[in-house]
C-alpha cells in the first residue's frame, strides 16, 4: 500500500516556510524570519502593541543605512501584516462601539427624562466613550440609496419621545400588569412560593417557568408540552359511590399528543404564521391576559408576548383564563395543523368565542393548502381528536403567509426566498439568520475521546504472537509529529480527547470495533471476492 | 487475519483510477464488528462560510475585495496509523501477495470519524491558538477567506498565498501533515 511520501520533510524546510523570494535560506536569515513571525504572532495574540511590534521588527531585521531598500523590502510585508490585523480588529471594535454608542444615547435620554439630569452632564458622561465614526455609515448610505428605503421613518430609528414611556400613557391593562410585575419584583421567590401553594387552579407549568413569568420573562412552552413535562391523568383515582358502584376518574391515554420537539415546532410555526396573518391579534390578546391575571396568576409582560409567537397564539385564541389546561372543557380547544390552519370543534359555536377567535376563523377560511400533512397537532396532550388530513381542506390556492416556505422536508427562513432557488444552489444562498454556529474546531471540545485498543493481551495471545513475530509487517507509520501536535494542544479544554488521539498516533487507532467474545475464524479470506482482471487495473493496484 | 477484496474504478473527469477497499464485503468483514450507530461527524458547510462572509461584509463594507482559499490534505485518512491488532483485519491481496495495510482506510466504517476528530484538533489549534479565524473544514478540505491584498510568500510552493492560508500551511508543515498544492 502507498505510504507517506512526504513524511520525511526536513526540519529546515518546515522552518523556512515564510520567506521572501529566496530559494535557499541561510541560517541567519532563517532566524530573522522566525523572529519576525513570532513577533507577528505576539501582536495577533495581543501580547504586544503595534508600536512595540514595529520596533521589535526593526531591531530584528539586520540593516545598514546603505541598503535601505533591502531593509524595506523585508520590513514592509511584516508591517502590512500588522496593519491588516489592526484593521480587522478595528472593524470588530467599531461594530461594538456603534452599538454601545446607540445604547448610551438611549439610556442617557431615559436618565434625563426620569431624573432630570442636565444635558451637559450627560454629554460629559458620554465623552469618554468612543464616538461613532461618520465614515462607518458610508455603506449604509449607499445601500439606502440603492434600495430607496426611508430608514429614518422606521419606528426604531425615529427620535425617541420621552412621553411614550410615561406610565399614564399606557393602556389600563398595561398599567395593571406593570403594577403587578413591580409588586412581584419586590420578592419574587416569596411570590413564587405563594403562587404554587395557592388553592386556585393555575396552569400546570413547571415551577421554573412560573418563575420566568413572575420575572417578566417568557415561559418556554416547548418545555411544557414536550416530554420534559407531561400532563397525564391519574387513572388510579377511584371513587366508591356505593357498595357496587365505583367511579373511575380519569381517561384513557390520548391518541395524539405533542411528544417531541418537532411536533411542537410544527405547532409553533403554524401559530406564528397565523399571528402574522392577523395583525390585530397581538393587541387584542394582551387584554384578557392582563385583566385576568389576578384570577389565574399568570401575568405576562407585553414583551413576553411580543417575543413569543407561541404565547401570542395561546392567548390570542381566547383561552378561558379561569380554567386549567387539564380541565375537560378544553376538549373544545382548536386543533392546529402544520399548514397554519385551525380546526375548531363544533361543540362550541364560533360566536361564543372572543373577537380574536372570529378573526382566526376568518383566516382559516382563507387558508389555502397545496400539499397534504401527516400530523395533526393538538395544543394539549390529553385531548384526543380525529386524525384529519389537510387534503380535506378546500383547495383554493396558497396564500404567501399561510404556510412556512419549504424545500422538500426542510423549513427555511421566510426572508431567504428559497422558493425561487432551485435545489442545486441552496448551499449558496446565505442568510444572516443562519443558525449553524458550530464548527469542526469547536466540536473538538465536546466529543468523547477515541477508543483504545483491547487491553487484555491474553485474549489475543495468538494475534499478538503473529504481530511480534512479524514486526516489519505491522508498523505504526504516520508523518505527523506527535510531540509537536501534543504541545500545541496543551491549552485544549478537552484533554482526554487530545491524549487519546496522541496515543492513537503513537500506537495506532482502534475504530470503535468490538471483537471480544466473537467466534471468528483465525483466517478469513474475503479476497476471493476480488475479480480484477484488467491488466491496467492490476498494474495500478500493484503500484499503490 | 482477514483479507479485504479490492476493486479499481476509473475517476470521473480524469484519466486515473481509484482503488476501492471494501471492508464490508464477505463473511466476518471488519465493518461487521463496528456499530453503524453514532458514526456521523460534524462537517462545516458553505453556510458557515457564508455567515462569516456576511459578517465581514457588514463590518468592512461591500467594496473590500476578498479571496477564498481551500487547502486539501494529501491522502488524509491514510495519515492515521491503525493499531496492529486491527491491521490484522485489513490485509489486502494483490496478485497473490498479501500486504498488511498499516493505515486508516476509507472503507472502514469509522475512518471518517477518526480523521475528523484528529483534524478538528488541528483546526482548534489554528483557530484558537494561532488566531487564524473563520477557518472551516469539510473532511480533508480546509477553507476560509482573506483580504485580497493580504498575502505571504510560501516557500515550498514558491508563490504568494493568502496570509491565513500560508500560516495554516506552515502549521501543517510543523505538524507534518502533507498537503496538496
Amino acid at each position: 500500500m502507498s505510504q507517506n511520501g512526504k513524511a520525511s520533510m526536513s526540519s529546515v524546510t518546515r522552518l523556512s516556510v515564510l520567506s521572501y523570494n529566496t530559494l535557499e535560506v541561510p541560517e541567519h536569515q532563517r532566524q530573522v524570519i522566525d523572529s519576525c513571525t513570532s513577533i507577528i504572532q505576539d501582536f495577533r495574540a495581543g501580547r504586544i502593541s503595534k508600536p512595540k511590534a514595529s520596533i521589535l521588527l526593526q531591531q530584528c531585521i539586520p540593516h545598514d543605512d546603505a541598503d535601505e531598500n533591502f531593509f524595506l523590502s523585508i520590513y514592509e510585508p511584516y508591517f502590512d501584516m500588522l496593519n491588516n490585523f489592526e484593521h480587522y480588529q478595528k472593524g470588530n471594535i467599531r461594530g461594538i462601539g456603534e452599538v454601545q454608542c446607540q445604547l448610551g444615547e438611549s439610556s442617557m435620554d431615559e436618565q434625563n427624562v426620569d431624573h432630570g439630569q442636565p444635558a451637559d452632564e450627560a454629554h460629559i458622561a458620554r465623552a469618554s466613550k468612543r464616538p461613532c465614526s461618520p465614515a462607518s455609515d458610508d455603506g449604509d448610505t449607499e445601500y439606502e440609496k440603492k434600495t430607496h428605503h426611508d430608514y429614518g421613518s422606521l419606528p426604531w430609528n425615529e427620535p425617541e419621545d420621552p412621553s411614550r414611556f410615561a406610565l399614564e400613557n399606557l393602556s389600563p391593562s398595561l398599567q395593571k400588569t406593570h403594577a403587578l410585575l413591580e409588586n412581584f419584583s419586590r420578592d419574587v421567590k416569596q411570590v413564587h412560593s405563594s403562587l404554587l401553594n395557592c388553592n386556585l387552579p393555575i396552569l400546570q407549568f413547571l415551577p421554573m417557568e412560573w418563575l420566568n413569568l413572575l420575572n417578566g420573562n417568557t415561559a418556554d412552552l416547548d418545555h411544557v408540552f414536550s416530554n420534559i413535562y407531561t400532563i397525564s391523568y391519574d387513572t388510579r383515582d377511584i371513587v366508591e359511590l356505593s357498595k357496587d358502584v365505583e367511579l373511575l376518574h380519569g381517561s384513557s391515554a390520548p391518541a395524539k399528543t405533542i411528544k417531541t420537539h418537532s411536533d411542537w415546532v410544527i405547532t409553533g410555526i403554524a401559530s406564528s404564521m397565523l399571528c402574522c396573518s392577523s395583525s390585530s391579534i397581538e393587541n387584542k390578546s394582551y387584554v384578557p391576559i392582563a385583566n385576568t391575571s389576578n384570577d389565574t396568576s399568570h401575568p405576562c409582560h407585553p414583551s413576553c408576548i411580543a417575543r413569543s409567537s407561541i404565547t401570542i397564539k395561546l392567548f390570542a385564541l381566547g383561552l378561558p383564563s379561569n380554567k386549567t389546561l387539564n380541565s375537560p372543557i378544553l376538549q373544545s380547544l382548536p386543533t392546529f395543523r402544520s399548514n397554519g390552519s385551525t380546526i375548531w370543534p363544533t361543540l362550541l359555536p364560533v360566536s361564543s368565542q372572543s373577537p380574536s377567535l372570529n378573526r382566526t376563523q376568518t383566516v382559516d377560511e382563507q387558508l389555502l393548502v397545496e400539499d397534504g400533512t401527516t400530523t395533526d397537532v393538538l395544543i394539549h396532550p390529553p385531548i384526543a381528536t380525529t386524525y384529519m388530513s389537510a387534503l380535506s381542506v378546500p383547495i383554493q390556492g396558497m396564500l404567501p403567509a399561510a404556510a412556512p416556505l419549504q424545500t422538500r422536508n426542510r423549513v427555511v427562513h421566510p426572508n431567504m426566498h428559497w422558493e425561487h432557488c432551485p435545489g442545486f444552489v441552496c448551499d449558496f444562498v446565505w442568510s444572516d439568520v443562519d443558525s449553524q454556529d458550530t464548527t469542526t474546531a469547536l466540536v473538538s471540545e465536546l466529543v468523547p475521546p477515541v477508543p483504545q485498543s483491547p487491553q487484555n493481551k491474553l485474549l489475543n495471545k495468538e494475534k499478538w504472537d503473529i504481530i511480534k513475530s512479524h514486526p516489519h509487517l505491522f508498523r505504526i507509520t504516520t508523518p505527523i509529529d506527535v510531540d509537536c501536535f501534543g504541545s500545541l494542544l496543551v491549552s485544549h479544554p478537552n484533554q482526554a480527547l487530545v491524549k487519546s488521539v496522541c496515543k492513537g498516533l503513537c500506537s495506532g487507532f482502534w475504530p470503535w470495533a468490538i471483537t471480544k467474545n466473537l467466534d471468528m475464524p483465525s483466517i478469513v479470506d474475503n479476497a476471493v471476492l476480488q475479480k480484477v482482471k484488467n491488466q491496467g487495473h492490476l498494474n495500478f493496484m500493484r503500484n499503490q | 487475519m482477514t483479507t479485504i477484496p479490492l476493486w479499481v474504478v476509473p475517476k470521473h473527469h480524469a484519466d486515473k483510477f481509484r482503488l476501492i477497499v471494501n471492508h464490508s464485503a464477505g463473511d466476518y468483514s471488519p465493518n461487521l464488528y463496528i456499530s453503524p450507530d453514532d458514526a456521523s461527524v460534524h462537517l462545516d458547510t458553505l453556510h458557515l462560510l457564508g455567515k462569516a462572509l456576511t459578517r465581514v461584509r457588514n463590518q468592512h463594507g461591500f467594496n473590500v475585495p476578498l479571496v477564498l482559499f481551500k487547502t486539501d490534505v494529501s491522502q488524509a485518512y491514510r495519515r492515521l496509523p491503525m493499531h496492529p491488532l486491527w491491521q490484522l483485519h485489513q490485509v489486502v491481496t494483490i496478485q497473490g501477495y498479501h500486504h498488511v495495510d498499516n493505515n486508516n482506510n476509507f472503507g472502514n466504517r469509522r475512518a471518517n470519524r477518526l480523521w475528523v476528530t484528529f483534524f478538528g484538533l488541528a483546526l482548534w489549534n489554528t483557530v484558537f491558538v494561532k488566531s487564524i479565524l473563520d477557518l472551516f473544514a469539510y473532511v480533508d478540505d480546509a477553507f476560509s477567506w482573506e483580504f485580497a491584498g493580504n498575502v505571504l510568500y510560501y516557500l515550498p510552493f514558491k508563490k504568494s498565498l493568502p496570509t491565513k492560508q500560508a500560516l495554516f500551511l506552515a502549521l501543517f508543515d510543523d505538524l507534518g501533515i502533507p498537503h496538496d498544492k
